[in-house]
């Protein structure tokens, strides 16, 4: 597939326990097209964060390549990985991960200032962004003051504000309740719709069900993929 | 778009902004937010810390100094003056002292001129008490000097000395005033080695000696200073004393100068030297006369105080960084996520040393605020009352901008070392806790 935005190949990786070395993705290889809205599904401990972290560049494989955009990232350094993250890819953390010291339009106005934008500009990027998860009216409240949807989608925008290429969620949903939980999928669908490539880790099924792609990890392999 | 640009355009997407200003300007933006929304009281602490580290390192060694300086400023207040001339060392007086003196009185910048007529002598106390005439003397040797009283309150101010009696006037005949050291009851030691006067007091009738002259007097005056060469004298008026030892020439021992403030001594002295007045007694600034044992121990002071605040500022660099280090390591999951959002690492390290700035900072306003609007105005008035010395706080304006450079470089480092340690951990072991 030429248009894949994503190439994992052959990728594997262990964690040393002990003497012991436990396996957590065995040799997968898998392809991501360009504006696929992707689940990764799986029972708890089955490594699906762990294939998240790889794939968004937040760790190292052990072994095997990820490309990017037609670009080979796994062996390039921090600093370049550091760069790619912050020009490409957004993230959207189980826990929120907002800064507590900075509201929500300066929490998605930080990477923002990193890419050299001016303040100004990237208060009005960061308010349009709030703007979208439906949240521009509590542009100055700290993440203490708002509920856990909220921070959601909070960190949703600061996910999408610098216009990222792929959009990868760790269990968005995994702490809110079920309204709560919708409102931040149909987010994630919205923007798919806009044409943005997401790929979310969860392990409920109803909230796979309406992505347009569900791959399932079991004892780090890819064992099912619909 | 050829195959080249498209991965040219990819490349791109691997850079961090390295421009420095990005940097420091992402840097600055968390800065002031952690800053601004942290704890007040947190905040408040660290502030205080610093302060603390910096009245440390100023007024401790000031106070060092100021020891010696309450001494220095004490010999030149009472005894040396601006300007000290003195005999050459193969003569027993100053020749020409008259000509010195006059040509110092005419010379800009000098405002006051007296001469001191000195021998060595001794003063005997309880002489009609003795029994037998094998009885030992009350007797102690010491240096009786000869005054103008007036010239020598214009520079001195010796009568601000006298803590009993009345200081002598020009035409007082017959009447002393002594140094307290020449007395027990103003000594609160007693050493065979240092022969002092039992029971005299105002009114007391003594005898003075000097080269086979003897004269009873009446003690007039006590004076009690912290300067020995002052306390271990005798104090005649000048008329009396002169006819008394014989010196009809007007020539003096010691002749003392005050000069206008701001007026530089080295000047003074060079004027007079190059007069040719080197040739007839020794011409020195204040600074050249003073004691070795002075010299010596403003050196061993400043010595001193150089090692009590490296020692404070080691403590000042360690307190700093386990403030940071504590900061940054609580923060090290937020650290993590600035770092996987695309934050770069430098970016996190500048914030943390502009927090260490803004502490280090703040903390020496505050300090420098305590020193020159209370501690220095309260020391100057009430100087401490140290053995020998009237203990003033010495601050010099460079020598406070030095302490506050090198505690700001202290804290700048002791606040990046650990933002870095933490910087430089895996982002997702930061992220995760592990």
């Amino acid at each position: 597939m030429n248009d894949s935005i994503i190439k994992v190949k052959n990728l594997t990786k262990s964690f040393k326990s002990g003497e012991s070395e436990l396996v957590v993705l065995r040799n997968l290889n898998f392809e991501v097209p360009k504006g696929q809205f992707l689940s990764i599904t799986g029972r708890s401990g089955s490594g699906k964060s762990t294939l998240l972290h790889q794939i968004g560049l937040l760790d190292r494989p052990n072994s095997g390549t990820i490309e990017i955009d037609g670009l080979d990232v796994s062996e390039r350094s921090d600093r370049e990985r550091t760069g790619f993250r912050l020009n490409e890819l957004g993230f959207v953390f189980q826990d929120y991960a907002l800064i507590p010291e900075l509201n929500s339009v300066e929490n998605v106005a930080v990477p923002l200032i990193m890419q050299g934008i001016s303040k100004n500009r990237a208060y009005e990027m960061s308010h349009e962004a709030l703007d979208r998860v439906g949240l521009g009216l509590k542009d100055s409240n700290l993440p203490s003051q708002l509920s856990g949807g909220e921070q959601q989608r909070v960190s949703t925008a600061r996910a999408i504000g610098h216009k990222p290429a792929i959009i990868f969620a760790d269990e968005p949903t995994a702490n809110l309740d079920s309204e709560t939980a919708d409102k931040v999928l149909n987010t994630f669908i919205e923007l798919h719709r806009g044409g943005l490539t997401i790929i979310m880790v969860t392990h409920e099924p109803e909230y796979a069900a309406m992505t347009q792609r569900v791959m399932k990890l079991a004892d780090g392999n890819l064992t099912e993929e619909t | 778009m050829s195959s080249i640009t498209k991965m040219e355009d990819r490349i791109k997407k691997l850079r961090v902004p390295s421009d420095p200003a990005i940097v420091a300007q992402t840097g600055f933006f968390l800065a002031v937010r952690q800053i601004r929304r942290s704890n007040p009281w947190t905040n408040i602490l660290i502030v205080s810390i610093m302060t603390l580290t910096f009245l440390n390192l100023v007024v401790v060694s000031g106070i060092l100094v100021g020891l010696i300086e309450g001494a220095v400023e004490g010999i030149k207040s009472h005894y040396l003056g601006d300007i000290f001339i003195s005999n050459l060392e193969n003569k027993t007086y100053t020749e020409q002292s008259q000509n010195i003196i006059s040509a110092a009185r005419n010379l800009p910048g000098v405002k006051f001129v007296t001469a001191r007529y000195i021998e060595s002598g001794t003063i005997e106390a309880n002489y009609k008490n003795k029994l037998r005439q094998t009885d030992m003397d009350d007797s102690v040797g010491a240096s009786i000097a000869g005054i103008d009283p007036r010239n020598e309150e214009a520079v001195t101010q010796l009568s601000s000395l006298v803590i009993k009696g009345e200081f002598i006037e020009e035409n007082d005949f017959d009447k002393v005033v002594v140094g307290a050291m020449l007395l027990s009851q103003y000594l609160d030691f007693d050493s065979p080695n240092f022969p002092v006067l039992d029971n005299v007091g105002i009114g007391s009738k003594i005898r003075v000696t000097i080269a086979g002259n003897t004269r009873e007097v009446i003690v007039k005056g006590i004076t009690k200073s912290k300067v020995d060469e002052i306390d271990r004298r005798v104090f005649f008026p000048e008329k009396q004393f002169r006819a008394l030892i014989g010196r009809n020439d007007f020539n003096a021992d010691e002749i003392v100068l005050r000069l206008e403030r701001g007026v530089d001594p080295l000047a003074i002295k060079r004027t007079l030297i190059n007069f040719g007045f080197g040739n007839y007694a020794r011409v020195q600034t204040q600074e050249d006369a003073e004691p070795k044992f002075i010299k010596d121990m403003k050196k061993t002071f400043a010595i001193l105080g150089n090692v009590i605040s490296s020692i404070g500022l080691a403590v000042a660099a360690i307190t700093i960084f386990i403030v940071i280090f504590i900061n940054a390591i609580t923060r090290r999951k937020f650290i993590g996520i600035l770092k996987g959002i695309g934050i770069d690492g430098r970016a996190i390290e500048f914030s943390y040393i502009l927090q260490s700035l803004f502490y280090a900072i703040l903390g020496s306003l505050a300090g420098c605020v305590i020193v020159f609007l209370a501690l220095k105005p309260y020391f100057d008035a009430f100087p401490i009352n140290f053995p020998f010395s009237d203990g003033i706080l010495v601050v010099s304006i460079e020598g406070v901008l030095w302490r506050i450079a090198v505690l700001i470089i202290a804290t700048v480092m002791a606040g990046y070392i650990p933002a870095r340690l933490v910087v430089r951990q895996n982002t997702l072991d930061a992220i995760l806790g592990r």
